[in-house]
């Protein structure tokens, strides 16, 4: 059996109005683990807490076998990428090998170097000066400079024209060669996880709606669509219900085919799909109309 | 690590350097303009209050929090850290400001007074010392943005309160002179002793603040 790599149980944390409601997940060594959910829906918190960024109500986070996120022996081998970079706009890029790379026993300056080269950002350039897609880059940089075993991405994408964005699903391929190399990805552009992810876990208003394998996400989940009048039966099974006249669409578990007619089509749920109809599900629990 | 985050702090807190550079210029041109020299040395200690908040800045505007929970540092070290570099940055405006007032005063051929000198010296790194205890355990706990007026609120509590004394006629010169004189003795331990005891207090409430603040 694969080691985990993040092991999640029962994360509970309240924050204003918002709960991250008895979150549990398990990424083995050696994936890449998708992370969506609609904005909003706990995906970023989940991931401060993977980096012991506050103390949760309840529940546990273990990293790497057993350790506490957050100690020093876990972020010398977690790489971070965030949506926003988080050193200072004053600093310039070179001096990061000084100041960050500085507290890390494997920081390679040449490979930090190599990085900058091939991403075409100046060591002499201010990070304040950089575009939102350098940032990323700069970012990756860093996260990988140090040799990290898992790298936690938090929406690196959003923002990024789609070259950037296919140069960094590119990078993590790479990363990923290492066999105890892992991912945990988070993001709401859920094709970028296409190529990449073997698991899938989403996230809605704090609860976890599903974790598995990106194919079995794919098999118990499928869009209905149809005109018929729809069983109390099938109108409960269908999750975010949207009529447009006489027409419906929403999502179903695939074990829910049989309540619907012939008449009704019945197709595969994208990512995208599921998410979507979930979210629309939790905001609006009976049927969306327009 | 704890000598890293000193390195590393020391070295944000002087970039960019013309965040900083008005408030030392000002501490080292304080001898030469004052009409009491050792204002530049009294003027160290306020300064160097005011600029305490400067770090706690940096670190809102760059997300450095975000970067030190990355870091394979504990949340301890970093608060241990952060008061030893502005300890060592405060003896290093101390010691420049010092030269100033000496090389002003031998400039201008007057006698040097160095019982002066170190008594000034002496109240500068309490006044400093009991300042840094007091703010940054709120900056810790709270962030530069809500714990901003902290930034000046030790030092116009003492420059006022110092004022208001004064006036009151609480506070006379000679006296204050002699008392210190008959009791020259104990006042450098009795002051390391007060300094060390404010800061030692002062760390362990930030370091527990910080440990629990969510970041």
């Amino acid at each position: 059996m694969t080691a985990s790599v993040v092991k999640v149980t029962g994360l509970t944390h309240s924050q204003g109005t918002f709960r991250l409601d008895s979150v549990d997940f398990d990424l083995p060594t050696g994936l890449v683990m998708g992370f969506v959910g609609p904005n909003g829906s706990g995906k970023t918190t989940t991931i401060k807490a993977l980096l012991g960024m506050f103390h949760p109500d309840s529940g546990s986070v273990e990293l790497f076998g057993g350790e506490a996120p957050g100690a020093a022996s876990t972020t010398e081998r977690v790489g971070v990428v965030l949506d926003q970079l988080f050193v200072s706009p004053d600093w310039k890029v070179g001096s990061l090998t000084y100041r960050v790379g500085a507290f890390f026993a494997s920081w390679d300056r040449a490979a930090f170097g190599d990085y900058l080269e091939r991403f075409r950002i100046s060591p002499s350039a201010r990070v304040g000066t950089l575009s939102r897609g350098e940032g990323v880059k700069l970012s990756l940089a860093m996260a990988l400079a140090h040799h990290p075993d898992l790298l936690i991405l938090d929406e690196p994408t959003s923002g990024l024209d789609p070259v950037s964005r296919a140069d960094l699903v590119d990078i993590l391929r790479e990363f990923m060669i290492d066999p105890s190399h892992s991912i945990l990805f988070s993001t709401h552009i859920t094709s970028d996880l296409d190529s990449l992810a073997d698991l899938i876990l989403v996230i809605d208003n704090g609860r976890i709606a599903f974790s598995g394998a990106v194919d079995a996400l794919h098999e118990e989940f499928a869009m209905v669509h149809g005109t018929e009048k729809l069983t109390p039966e099938a109108r409960a099974s269908v999750l975010g219900l949207r009529r447009t006249g006489s027409r419906f669409d929403g999502l179903i578990r695939a074990e829910a085919t049989p309540l619907f007619g012939p008449t009704t089509v019945i197709d595969a749920a994208s990512t995208d799909d599921v998410i979507v109809h979930i979210a629309r599900n939790g905001s609006t629990p009976q049927e969306v109309h327009s | 690590m704890i000598a890293k985050f000193v390195l590393f702090d020391m070295l944000n807190f002087v970039t960019p350097v013309k965040r900083v550079a008005p408030a030392l210029f000002l501490v080292l041109v304080a001898p030469a303009v004052a009409p009491w020299p050792a204002v530049g040395i009294g003027s160290a200690a306020i300064v160097m209050s005011l600029l305490a908040s400067n770090p706690f800045a940096t670190d809102e505007r760059g997300r450095l929090d975000t970067l030190y929970a990355t870091l394979p540092m504990s949340r301890q070290n970093i608060v241990v850290g952060r008061y030893l570099a502005l300890v060592v940055m405060y003896l290093v405006v101390a010691v420049l400001a010092t030269a100033s007032t000496l090389f002003v005063q031998i400039a201008s051929g007057d006698a040097v007074d160095f019982w002066l000198l170190g008594v000034v010296n002496v109240a500068s790194l309490l006044i400093f010392a009991v300042g840094l205890a007091v703010q940054l355990p709120f900056f810790f706990s709270l962030g530069f943005t809500r714990a901003r007026l902290m930034t000046f609120i030790p030092a116009t509590l003492l420059v006022g309160g110092a004022a208001l004394a004064s006036q009151l006629g609480l506070i006379h010169g000679a006296q204050l002179t002699r008392l210190i004189s008959h009791n020259l003795d104990i006042l450098w331990p009795t002051a390391s002793l007060l300094c060390a005891a404010a800061l030692a207090a002062s760390v362990v409430i930030s370091a527990m603040r910080y440990r629990r603040r969510a970041l």
